[in-house]
């Protein structure tokens, strides 16, 4: 039968990891909203570049269709930090509430 | 001096070629695995140690994280409705976990750092929400490519905007996870590396700052896997609400 006999502290320091992760630490948690909404806003940017510039390819409409996929990416870039914005206020609400 | 991004080479341990595939064991498939093991093994200890219902250190950890992860299915995709993701969640979460926290062991590999892993995930999961949406909701799915409350105008604008936002969620799903193991791993080889070629009177400071970096890191490999099946969560919970 297996056994654990390893060090208490191992087991102490990952329950210690589980809780800090619901706990606030203001610097820590604001890099992560940061690099959370910057790469939604980058990757939906991107995204729009890249189709807009395949529908150039396909269709032969050089440069209409870059320029127009750019535009639609930063709209959706926008649309997903805001949704990803109002997600953060509500867990904000749920910690305030606690 | 060794290059800052050496520990992310694929090296070939066993080599397999059947029919020109590359089937061939590498570092990275042997991390993946003892991070499997690693799950699969802590599950087991308990359980075959006999659950109780005083639970030891071991279960109570592993309760903790279960209803960690169980509370968080329910939050974002609801009770009824969630119950038969909890498993997929949970390994999910515990497999990233047990990926980023191996990666941190001195000349282990980290598999979370490789972008075709973190894409292979998302892509997966992306997949898996379009089957659950199509299975749910038929033809209606597509509905989620017009947001309630959109006037009928706005609806040509709206539907190429939404697609291109919906194609971005597995991107920044996969590149979030990549860049952040790849990003923390890069910073602890290029101090560990000051700390190596300075003089003694000044390697003190490189070498202090690595053990603060990796105590850091041990807490961006929790927050990412929760991020990662956060996010998860909420996508199938989207495909399921349909708004």
């Amino acid at each position: 039968m297996l056994r654990y006999d390893g060090p208490d502290f191992l087991l102490a320091d990952s329950y210690q990891s589980i809780k800090l992760m619901s706990e606030n630490n203001g610097l820590r948690q604001g890099m992560q909203i940061a690099f959370r909404l910057g790469t939604e806003l980058t990757v939906a940017t991107l995204m729009g570049a890249l189709m807009g510039y395949g529908f150039d390819k396909f269709f032969d409409t050089r440069p209409w269709g870059l320029a127009v996929g750019v535009i639609f990416g930063g709209a959706a870039g926008c649309l997903n930090v805001y949704r990803a914005a109002m997600l953060l206020s509500i867990d904000d609400e749920d910690t305030n509430q606690d | 001096m060794e290059s800052p991004l050496h520990h992310f080479e694929v090296h070939t341990i066993i080599p397999i070629h059947i029919g020109g595939l590359d089937l061939s064991i590498n570092n990275a498939v042997v991390a993946m695995w003892v991070g499997l093991a690693v799950i699969a093994g802590s599950f087991m200890l308990v359980v075959n140690r006999g659950v109780s219902p005083i639970p030891g250190k071991m279960q109570s950890i592993l309760e903790i994280s279960m209803e960690f992860i169980r509370s968080m299915v329910y939050e974002f995709i609801g009770e009824d409705e969630g119950k038969k993701y909890v498993p997929f969640i949970a390994t999910l979460f515990l497999f990233i976990l047990a990926c980023n926290l191996i990666g941190l062991v001195p000349g282990s590999y980290t598999i979370t750092s490789q972008i075709v892993v973190t894409g292979a995930f998302a892509t997966g999961i992306f997949i898996m929400t379009l089957v659950i949406g199509f299975c749910k909701h038929g033809m209606h799915f597509l509905g989620i490519l017009v947001p309630p409350g959109v006037p009928k105008i706005m609806i040509p604008l709206m539907i190429p905007i939404e697609i291109i936002s919906m194609l971005a969620r597995p991107i920044s799903l996969a590149v979030r996870l990549f860049a952040n193991m790849t990003a923390g791993h890069t910073v602890l080889a290029v101090l560990f590396g000051l700390a190596l070629t300075s003089p003694a009177w000044v390697s003190w400071m490189p070498f202090g700052f690595t053990i603060i970096i990796n105590g850091l890191e041990i807490a961006i490999a929790f927050i990412q896997a929760y991020i990662f099946t956060t996010l998860t969560c909420v996508y199938i919970g989207d495909v399921i609400k349909l708004h």
